[in-house]
This record gives C-alpha cells, sequence and structure tokens, in this order.
C-alpha cells in the first residue's frame, strides 16, 4: 500500500516501553514476546482490481452472505478459525502473520494478526490517509464492541474512484481489534457484506491464539463505548494488573474517532499507566498520546515528595520539564478516595457531603499544573453526580462502588456519552 | 483505573469542541459527487446513496441554521443573529461578543445580536502580541523557513492580507485531523484546519512585526446557497487601533459574518485548559437563527 506504513510505536509503545524499568514485560497485560514491527497491509480503494459492475445501488449495499463453515487455521504460532468459503491463504514473516479470505464474492477480505500491541484510531487512520488514489465521499466509525474485554472498531469508508467507465463507487470496511497479544486488522474493499465482515472479523477475534504468549489477567477491567448523537465515536478501557515486581499498575487507554466533517474524523490514542506508593498517593504516571496518528505527547510524572512532582517529555512536539505542585499537601488524589468521595455525593457510604473537589493530571489541558475538577450531587436516588471541568459539565451515574458507570455531556446542539459496557472485578 | 476517565475523556472532547472548526475554503473541498454511482458501477445520475440509519452530522464544528434570509446580506448591512444557548450561560462566556456587537433583547435562553461589518475589538496591543510564544513560536526554524518562503512570495514587507493569502496556499492539505496545532507543526506539517491557519497566520504576522492574535467564535457563511454557522477560528492584526479581521482560512470573496468569542490571551504550555475555562461560548450555542437586519430603534448598544 503506498504510503501505508504501519506505525512502528503506538502510545501503547511508547507507555509500555517507559515502564521497562518497571516491568519486565512487552506489555503489561502480555507476556513477553517479539516485537518486530508491523507490516504493511496491502492497499485498499484500488477499483481497478475490483470488477466494475453496473446494477442498483441500494441492492448492492444490501447484499449479505449467510454464514459460513469455519476452517481453523495455524501459521508459526498463530492459530484460529475463520468463516471462509475456501481455506484461509496464509503468510507469515517477522512483521505479521496475513490470511486471505474469501467470502465468497468478488473481493477477498485480508486480514493481518500483528505481534506487538496497535493503537487502533491511529492504524485505522492510516488505511484511510493511504487510500489517495480515490475520492473519498464518507468516512465513518459504525461500531465499537468487546470481544474478550478487548475492543474492537469498525469504520466505513465510501469512495469515488475514477474508472474507463467513469466513477465508481466503491467501499472499504475496516476493523482494528486492540488485543494486547495478537492484535488484528482487517479489511474489504467490496460494496456490502457490511454485516458478514463484522460477523467474521469478530469471530476471528476471538478466535484467535499466540503459542507461547499468554495474557496476563487483569483483575479488573472496566469498558466505555463513547457516542455522539448515538454515534460510536470512539472507547475507554481501564484495567488493573499486577507486575513482576508486585506493582499494582492501572492502565488505561482509549480511542476516539469523531467525525468533524464527512471526510475527515479526528483521530486520537492515549496511553496512560499509573501507580500508586505505599502510602496510596499517586506515584507515577507515564501519559502517551497521539493525534491523527502521530505522537504528539509522551510524558512521565513522577511524584517527589508531599505535593511536588516533576514531569518530562514530549508536549506537542517540544521537549518539556518542570515541577508542579498540587494545593492538597498529600498529591494527587488516589482513586480510592475518588470513589469514596464520589459514594458520599450519593449517600452511598459515609457523611454526606455537598461536593468534592479534586486536582486531577490532565497533560492534554495543562501539562505543567493539576486541573480542579468539581463533583456535585445531582440525585441521590439515581446516583448521579455532575462534574465540572472548565466550561464542560458531564453528568455521571455511579455504581454501587462510586465507578461511573454512565456520562452525559451536551456539546452545544449534541450530546456525547460515555456508556459502560463491561465491567469485571473490582478495584 | 476508572477513577478519572470520564474527566479525562470529557477533557479531550471539550478541547475538540473549542477548536471546532469550519472547513477550510470551500473551494479546496473535494468534488461534488458525480452523479450517481454504485458499488463498483458506473454513474447513472443519482446521488451516492447513504445506507442504514441516517447520519446526522455529529460534526462538532456544525450547528443548526434556522435562517429568514436566502442569502447573505453584504457585509456593511446589519445581520441579526440569534444565538439559543444549551443553558444558562457562566458568568463572563458571551462577553468578548457582547463588547463587540450590538445586544438585541432576545427570548429567555437566548441571546441576540445585530452584527455591522466585521466587529472589531479596540482592545490595546500587549507586547505578547507581537513576540514568539509556545503557540505562536514564529522563533522555530519550520516557521522561519516559511518566513523565508513568504518573503519571496510577497516581498520583505508583506500585509496582513497577502500573508493570509500565503498561508491559505502554504498549507496543502486542508483537512480536520488535527485539533490544535503549535505554528511550528503547521509549518511543519502544513496540514490542518482554521485553527492551523490562524496560528500559522499569526506567528507569520508577528514575525513581520505586525502584532496578531488568534481569536475563535462562529463564522456565518453561504455555501452552495446554503447558510451556514460553523466554529472557527482565524486571526486578527492590528491596524489603525483597531484589531482587524485576517482570515487565511475563508476568503474575504465568501462575505463570511464573524461572532467572536474568544480572543487566545495564554499562549503557552496550557493554552488548551485556558480555551476550556474561557472559551465556553462555543460549547454553549444549540441553534442559531439568522434574521434580516431589525429596525434601527431596536438596536441597543452593549452595556
Amino acid at each position: 500500500m503506498r504510503g501505508c506504513k504501519l506505525r512502528r510505536q503506538g502510545v501503547r509503545g511508547l507507555a509500555i516501553a517507559s515502564l521497562a524499568a518497571m516491568a519486565a514485560c512487552a506489555h503489561p497485560e502480555a507476556g513477553a514476546g517479539a516485537s518486530a514491527p508491523p507490516s504493511s497491509p496491502s492497499e485498499p480503494g484500488t477499483p481497478a482490481s475490483s470488477k466494475i459492475i453496473k446494477g442498483d445501488v441500494q441492492a448492492f449495499y444490501a447484499r449479505e452472505v449467510p454464514p459460513l463453515p469455519k476452517t481453523p487455521f495455524t501459521v508459526g504460532p498463530v492459530s484460529g478459525e475463520v468463516e471462509s468459503a475456501a481455506p484461509p491463504q496464509t503468510e507469515q514473516d517477522d512483521r505479521s502473520t496475513r490470511l486471505t479470505l474469501s467470502l465468497g464474492t468478488g473481493t477477498p477480505m485480508k486480514c493481518f494478526v500483528y505481534p506487538q500491541p496497535m493503537d487502533v484510531g491511529s492504524q485505522l487512520l492510516s488505511i484511510v490517509k493511504a487510500m489517495t488514489n480515490v475520492d473519498i465521499r464518507s468516512v465513518r466509525p459504525t461500531d465499537v464492541v468487546v470481544i474478550g474485554e478487548q475492543v474492537a472498531v469498525f469504520v466505513e469508508v465510501q469512495y469515488l474512484a475514477k474508472t474507463s467507465g467513469g466513477a465508481a463507487l466503491g467501499e472499504v470496511k475496516l476493523m482494528a481489534y486492540g488485543h494486547p497479544i495478537w492484535p488484528l486488522l482487517c479489511m474489504h474493499d467490496e460494496v456490502g457484506y457490511n454485516a458478514a465482515f463484522k460477523r467474521v472479523t469478530s469471530g476471528l477475534a476471538s478466535s484467535l491464539k499466540v503459542t507461547g504468549r499468554e495474557l496476563r489477567i487483569p483483575s479488573f477491567v472496566d469498558i466505555s463505548v463513547e457516542r455522539v448523537d448515538g454515534h460510536p465515536v470512539g472507547f475507554s478501557r481501564s484495567a488493573t494488573v499486577v507486575d513482576e515486581q508486585g506493582n499494582k499498575l492501572y492502565l488505561e487507554s482509549s480511542s476516539s474517532l469523531v467525525p468533524r466533517s464527512g471526510q475527515d474524523m479526528m483521530v486520537e490514542d492515549t496511553s496512560r499507566v499509573e501507580t500508586d506508593d505505599k502510602q496510596g498517593r499517586l506515584a507515577r504516571v507515564v501519559y502517551a498520546k497521539s493525534e491523527g496518528g502521530e505522537i504528539s505527547e509522551n510524558l512521565t510524572l513522577e511524584h517527589r515528595s508531599a505535593n511536588e512532582y516533576r514531569y518530562e517529555g514530549i508536549h506537542l512536539g517540544k521537549k518539556i520539564a518542570g515541577v508542579l505542585k498540587t494545593k492538597g499537601p498529600k498529591g494527587f488524589a488516589t482513586g480510592t478516595e475518588v470513589r469514596r468521595g464520589l459514594r458520599k455525593l450519593v449517600g452511598l457510604g459515609g457523611k454526606d457531603v455537598a461536593e468534592l473537589r479534586v486536582e486531577e493530571y490532565h497533560p492534554d489541558l495543562d501539562v505543567g499544573s493539576p486541573i480542579e475538577v468539581l463533583y456535585r450531587p445531582q440525585s441521590k436516588k439515581d446516583r448521579t453526580v455532575t462534574m465540572t471541568l472548565g466550561s464542560a459539565q458531564v453528568t455521571l451515574t455511579l455504581d454501587a462502588d462510586g465507578l461511573a458507570q454512565k456520562g452525559e455531556m451536551p456539546i452545544g446542539g449534541v450530546t456525547l456519552t460515555m456508556d459502560r459496557v463491561l465491567l469485571r472485578g473490582s478495584l | 483505573m476508572d477513577r478519572f476517565r470520564h474527566s479525562r475523556r470529557a477533557a479531550f472532547v471539550v478541547a475538540a469542541a473549542q477548536v471546532s472548526c469550519a472547513r477550510p475554503p470551500p473551494s479546496a473541498e473535494r468534488p461534488t459527487p458525480p452523479p450517481g454511482s454504485a458499488s463498483t458501477a458506473e454513474s447513472s445520475g443519482q446521488q451516492a446513496p447513504r445506507r442504514g440509519p441516517t447520519l446526522a452530522p455529529i460534526f462538532l464544528g456544525d450547528t443548526p441554521v434556522e435562517s429568514h434570509v436566502d442569502a447573505l446580506p453584504p457585509t456593511d448591512r446589519p445581520l441579526v443573529v440569534t444565538i439559543e444557548l444549551v443553558r444558562t450561560p457562566p458568568k463572563g462566556a458571551l462577553d468578548e461578543l457582547r463588547k463587540r456587537a450590538k445586544v438585541l433583547p432576545a427570548a429567555p435562553g437566548s441571546v441576540s445580536f445585530a452584527v455591522v461589518g466585521y466587529p472589531a475589538s479596540r482592545d490595546p496591543i500587549r507586547p505578547e502580541d507581537t513576540r514568539p510564544s509556545y503557540v505562536i513560536d514564529y522563533d522555530e526554524p519550520s516557521v522561519q523557513q516559511a518566513r523565508a518562503d513568504a518573503v519571496r512570495v510577497c516581498g520583505p514587507s508583506p500585509t496582513a492580507e497577502q500573508l493570509a493569502v500565503f498561508v491559505d496556499r502554504y498549507i496543502e492539505h486542508k483537512d480536520m485531523l488535527r485539533a490544535f496545532d503549535l505554528a511550528s507543526q503547521v509549518a511543519r506539517r502544513k496540514e490542518g484546519d482554521c485553527t492551523e491557519h490562524a496560528v500559522l497566520l499569526a506567528a507569520l504576522a508577528r514575525s513581520f512585526g505586525i502584532p496578531a492574535r488568534v481569536v475563535s467564535g462562529m463564522a456565518i457563511v453561504s455555501v452552495g446557497g446554503k447558510i451556514q454557522a460553523v466554529g472557527h477560528a482565524w486571526t486578527e492584526v492590528s491596524r489603525s487601533g483597531r484589531w482587524q479581521l485576517a482570515d487565511a482560512a475563508i476568503p474575504p470573496e465568501l462575505g463570511a459574518r464573524y461572532l467572536p468569542m474568544d480572543v487566545m490571551t495564554n499562549e503557552g504550555p496550557a493554552f488548551v485548559r485556558a480555551m476550556v475555562e474561557r472559551s465556553s461560548a462555543l460549547m454553549l450555542v444549540r441553534r442559531i437563527t439568522i434574521d434580516p437586519q431589525v429596525q434601527s430603534s431596536k438596536v441597543s448598544r452593549t452595556p
């Protein structure tokens, strides 16, 4: 694919690499393994290779294939099973394992299993950006689904391409699955078969195994899907794991693909790894973010003493370093403190309080100072609180543990919602 | 961990909304879909179809508009703009607009303004409006290179208008993939939307000794016969004691009308925080109504 180079080190990689001194593994949730750079998938949106068909557009979009037999496959250490009209063709090198799958339609589906974590939003965007030979008419995320406690994002791209017979409409369906051990990217360049694409790729993702690499099972997982006016635009995932030194790591990752015009999505991937010290204070934060597929932030915050922290790293392409202090004498609040405070706000424990003010670290907003976030009760019966951060106000619905299970924020004429879709374990 | 996740996600979306933007010059847009087109099928005279549930505009920069005029009047004629608010505005949220435009009576939950021409500000020039900063970093090599290119194209003392055209052409990739880049990033990437155009223009203007700053708010434009209101950012340059419009993203011939809502005064590493804390006005706009000129007796000066 011309210009479609998969990013060699995403924000997950950066955050994880920064943890090298703390954890010996390639990813906090993954066992040790290869870290060869991913390879480039072939170029979608090349209708020259597709058969030109005339006919009713709606009928083309409505095309589907019924469930196909599942065929098991093993390619080196990678194995799984996949729906396919014919045995999948497989290739493998140190950059990826590639599957070419036939649905019995005009164009085969292609899938890539990578040996290292990938950033879901950036990966999808890299494919869209590589479609330089066609006129993209529409690009949008269509679904966000949880498969095995990891998240897959689906994107559809509609394009027009010049052909000898005139303009032709095409469609590329994409799926990126952000598994820490077997990240998967699939694409299908053919109009229609959307349900089949989702079914086949989801089935493949749930069946994958990589011999010799095991997932470190988190003790807690919480995944929310984000939507704008009901349309999926991203997800956030939280998990806790204990590393080989016995440190409890709090992992957060998110991807957002927010359409800003018919042809553009603002894409952001973030990864944040936190550790608390034995006194329960925030000891260290490693934060990385990519915007539009390019690393924009790679920062480390370290606790120094009492309420003093040192931050250092890259911020919007500039080297930056400094010391910040929280107003409170004990430094940034811990998750336990916040949850305890939120429970009090909605009458779930302890003495009722009218509001909770918390100092948080949001390098996106201010790399060098704490941000004060204000929580106020809205309805004890419904366990709702408002969270105010600058001009933004989010209404959160809490669960019995004081964790947010739903968030809702009006932004001008639209509403952003964050809905929990998976919770396992407890903090 | 779930503890601050929602506030972090909210922070991202708020930041995105703050910089939501008009798409750069309509001339740079991709062509209108040719008549029809089907799945890898040849054109047949129909609009490219949309499938499944109707995808309502979820572009953070777009705002529903009810227009009672068929076309925007010339910029020297008043235009009455009524903003239906999402909620009661925080103190100071609409001050910049109130300071510049004439306030009209409006129904509860709305504010109404009459705008004539570009609502220029008479703010004094601050020393910061001429210096390089974290965001308007014209001392960085990539901006200096752009400056050298501008000298080659426009001569040694370009005007703000010349620089606006230069920046429009210099930014090759007109897309909305970037949230809010620093001027040095824009000069290097040559990509972006209105905010990227605004910061690079401000940086170049300052580099030539022209006081400049970045302003955000709304632009009302007529595109393809349809009046639209979009979140927008542009540049202001100081001239004759007034902060005048210099827009590298929307060419003047489009006759856009501007509603300045926030002047970027914090250009340091915490600039996004400052935008979120100060520029709440864009977040408050639920709907815009455009009316023709009102009777002058109804127009009152902002207190």
